[in-house]
């Protein structure tokens, strides 16, 4: 049940995105806070301390935004290049970590997370090329046909009447 | 209660929402969403399909690395079988010379990267005919000059007397 409602995906970027050239797929990062209440204490620290004006002159093409909401708990809200918008929340997190979430936003894609096949992906996984039964010499499936292994799992038609006959003799004997 | 939409003025508030009996058998039918029959549509019989299902999610975790063990492990042993070793030989005789490679990685180069599984099963050969034992089937190695490196592996214990 698990696959059906959360299938598995392969690692992709949006339009191969790095095999070229690198573009962010952050574009617009909002930090919603309260100036008032203890759970954006780490929020508020973050901005007082620098990293907020740090993370925004490392990342120009990011647009970064402070946004003051009373009474309500902190959220970082990260838009990306495909549309999506993910929200973390920062609840009563330390400084440190609200500076985390803002880099981790910005390596992301914004594509859904969800569980992976593999945590790797490549279009060329092998260099040497993919075995086959013929890389190391013809040396598998070698041999002779009719092979005696092979036997049909039901008697042919000439088998059957050979089996009737073998009774019959049995019996008239 | 659910209204139908034209209907859906009703604005419930926060508090009260979860314990509408409607939004705990929404959660039910929308994880039988894919199911067969009436047991996706009908919260009765969704409910216990539902929970077979999270019992039967739960009771595969375990299930599931043993049985990728046994692929790995059925992969490297019929890899191994054309270089005339088995696969027990190979997966002890590279720990025996300190090169970590798990089941995992043995099987992806045995079919990604067969010449490196060989040079890996050359290793191995050259290991066991150094302590004088010599599998039946196999090829002897190619004649390597190894100084003894295989039977004394570097591991964290003996560095210093490489250094």
């Amino acid at each position: 049940m698990s696959r059906q409602m959360l299938p598995r995906v392969f690692l992709s970027q949006p339009l191969q995105n790095g095999v070229s050239r690198y573009t962010c797929q952050l574009k617009r990062i909002t930090l919603k806070f309260c100036k008032f209440r203890p759970n954006s204490l780490g929020a508020r620290e973050f901005i007082e301390n620098g990293d907020f004006l740090e993370f925004a002159r490392a990342n120009p093409q990011v647009a970064c935004y402070l946004k003051p909401r009373r009474n309500r708990p902190p959220v970082l809200q990260a838009e990306f290049a495909n549309g999506s918008v993910q929200l973390a929340r920062i609840d009563s997190f330390p400084a440190e970590f609200v500076r985390r979430w803002f880099w981790l936003m910005r390596g992301r894609s914004g594509d859904d997370l969800l569980p992976l096949h593999e945590n790797l992906r490549s279009f060329h996984p092998s260099v040497q090329g993919v075995w086959t039964p013929f890389t190391f010499g013809r040396s598998v499936g070698l041999g002779d046909l009719p092979d005696s292994r092979h036997r049909p799992m039901s008697p042919s038609a000439t088998e059957l009447i050979q089996q009737l006959h073998r009774l019959q003799s049995a019996r008239m004997s | 209660m659910h209204l139908t939409c034209p209907l859906w003025v009703r604005r419930i508030p926060k508090i009260y929402r979860n314990n509408d009996p409607f939004y705990l058998r929404n959660l039910y039918l929308q994880f039988s969403f894919l199911f067969r029959g009436r047991s996706s549509r009908c919260f009765r019989l969704a409910e216990q399909r539902v929970i077979k299902a999270f019992q039967h999610m739960n009771a595969m975790r375990a299930v599931r690395k043993d049985r990728f063990k046994q692929l790995c492990d059925e992969r490297i042993d019929a890899a191994c079988a054309q270089h005339g070793i088995p696969g027990k030989m190979l997966i002890d005789g590279l720990g025996r010379m300190n090169i970590q490679l798990n089941r995992k990685m043995l099987q992806q180069l045995a079919i990604y990267e067969p010449y490196s599984f060989k040079s890996l099963t050359d290793l191995v050969k050259q290991y066991h005919s150094e302590l004088g034992i010599v599998p039946p089937n196999a090829e002897p190695p190619a004649p390597v000059v190894t100084r003894g490196l295989l039977q004394s592996p570097i591991v964290p214990g003996n560095r210093k007397y490489y250094e």
